[in-house]
């Protein structure tokens, strides 16, 4: 049943349960700290589509989005050694990947100050009709000129759907501070939204085909 | 998609056309290659080491930039450009000088080199760097003085002929009315080229080179020693480094293919070797 190397056998055969898919969070948190490739793969299975999903609205589609992923996953794995047994996997993977998201944005807003940021065109949003792509790329563009902070708060609360105290606790942050954040996001947003002509047009045509495009 | 109740968009429009279009789902074959690529990453990184190599790469690495900013910091430095004065004489934009008085100019350079131009006698100065200048002398006498120092590199343009000057004590006399060189030279070496010897003369201490209607002779500063009638194959002159571009003075005449040699490293032998002796 283990193929592994032998440094990792003894480990291995301590596992209750040979179907590591279907292992709880601690077991597979400790198999995956242990260097079990099995719990490695279990663990990109499980999760690397959410952590791609929140990588790619928090960020848009850009390229660095896959390397940031393995970004994620491999400081998980090396983080995952000091995960109390009670923790649950999925709220730690989501704070990893909002710390990577954090530096992330830090560095696009000084790439930006320098006129060295991406310039969003409808184009780079391979989905979806014309009007859609449009609206998108104004939309990131917005979301650009919030700082790293309210920008994580507002696509976590907004895109992921996370409660206050999940954001919160994400962002490794008080509830104020993260409601703060969220309402600075909010009414910047709001505001530019409604400005913005190609975002209006897009809720225009949509709302007048009913259930949108 | 959901919109709000009018036309003005919504943070609910904008969290719906997100979540809409934008999810994290990608095709089998990219989530197994992302799988892999963790897994190699994962295979080929020994933690602890990584991080230990990173810290020492980053050392590594500020290191560089401090010793490459001393280089940077100390190339600088060594790549002013001397500066210079003028004392007793008038200085132009253009690097021409000549006395106003009668005790002549002086130049005065920051690496302690002086030249002084006698009353009448007029100079250029033709380019400047950090070892050195080039200085035209266009008529009349100049004592020179020039500091000796590692990659000095100084010259004296005089109608058609060239000087080439590394730290010593001389004299140049050049007449442009009857094109006649002299020069006197009181401490080290001097290399001088010009149409009767295209290639250099060298001249040593105490002696005194002079250059009229084709012919050159050295002779000791009291006697004359050898006459020079005929070009001759002596070690050709280096080009400046890093000079600007002469104003209007000769350019040092170009080592032939031959010379190659000799021009890397002057010979003091060679200077006699062609020569005829004369018993003047």
């Amino acid at each position: 049943m283990v193929s592994s190397p032998q440094q990792s056998r003894a480990r291995l055969v301590a596992l209750p349960s040979p179907t590591l898919a279907q292992a709880d969070d601690a077991t597979l948190a400790r198999a995956a700290s242990s260097g079990d490739p099995r719990a490695t793969s279990v663990l990109w299975d499980r999760f690397s589509p959410l952590v791609r999903r929140m990588l790619r609205r928090t960020l848009g589609p850009t390229a660095e989005v896959e390397a940031l992923l393995q970004e994620v996953f491999l400081r998980a794995l090396r983080q995952l050694g000091s995960l109390p047994d009670s923790a649950q996997l999925k709220p730690f993977v989501v704070a990893v990947t909002v710390r990577v998201l954090s530096g992330e944005l830090k560095r696009n807003r000084v790439r930006r100050l320098l006129r060295l940021g991406k310039q969003w065109h409808p184009g780079d949003f391979g989905h979806g009709d014309a009007a859609t792509r449009t609206a998108l790329s104004s939309l990131y563009r917005i979301l650009d000129s919030l700082d790293a902070d309210a920008r994580l708060a507002f696509t976590l609360r907004h895109f992921e759907g996370l409660q206050i105290t999940e954001l919160a606790s994400a962002m490794d942050a008080s509830l104020a501070s993260a409601k703060r954040r969220l309402a600075r996001a909010n009414a910047r947003v709001q505001a530019a939204v409604s400005r913005d002509a190609a975002f209006s047009a897009y809720t225009t045509a949509a709302a007048s085909l009913g259930d949108g495009p | 998609m959901s919109l709000g109740e009018s036309d003005s968009p919504t943070l609910a429009d904008v969290e719906a056309v997100v979540r809409e279009n934008v999810s994290g789902h990608v095709d089998g074959d990219r989530h197994e290659q992302g799988k892999q690529q963790l897994l190699a990453a994962i295979r080929h990184r020994r933690p602890g080491v990584a991080r230990a190599a990173r810290r020492v790469l980053l050392g590594a690495a500020v290191l560089g930039a401090l010793a490459g900013g001393g280089a940077y910091v100390w190339k600088q430095h060594n790549s002013v450009r001397l500066t210079y004065d003028v004392a007793g004489g008038l200085l132009s934009d253009s690097g021409y000088v000549r006395g106003s008085g009668p005790s002549g100019a002086r130049l005065s350079f920051s690496d302690g080199s002086r030249v002084d131009l006698q009353d009448g006698a007029r100079a250029r100065i033709a380019a400047v760097d950090a070892h050195g200048a080039r200085l035209a002398i266009e008529n009349g006498h100049a004592s020179l003085n020039v500091a000796h120092l590692p990659r000095a590199a100084w010259y004296v343009d005089a109608g058609p002929f060239v000087i080439q000057v590394t730290g010593t004590q001389f004299e140049v006399d050049w007449s442009n009315y009857d094109d006649t060189l002299s020069v006197d030279l009181h401490e080290g070496t001097l290399l001088v080229s010009g149409p009767p010897a295209p290639t250099g003369v060298l001249l040593r201490a105490g002696q005194r080179l002079t250059a009229h209607e084709g012919r050159l002779s050295i002779e000791a500063l009291e006697q004359a020693v050898q006459v020079l009638d005929a070009p001759a194959t002596l070690p050709a002159l280096e080009p400046l480094p890093d000079l600007e571009p002469a104003l209007g003075a000769p350019a040092p005449a170009e080592p032939a293919a031959d010379d190659a040699n000799a021009a890397r490293a002057p010979r003091p032998e060679a200077a006699t070797a062609p020569q005829r002796k004369s018993s003047r």
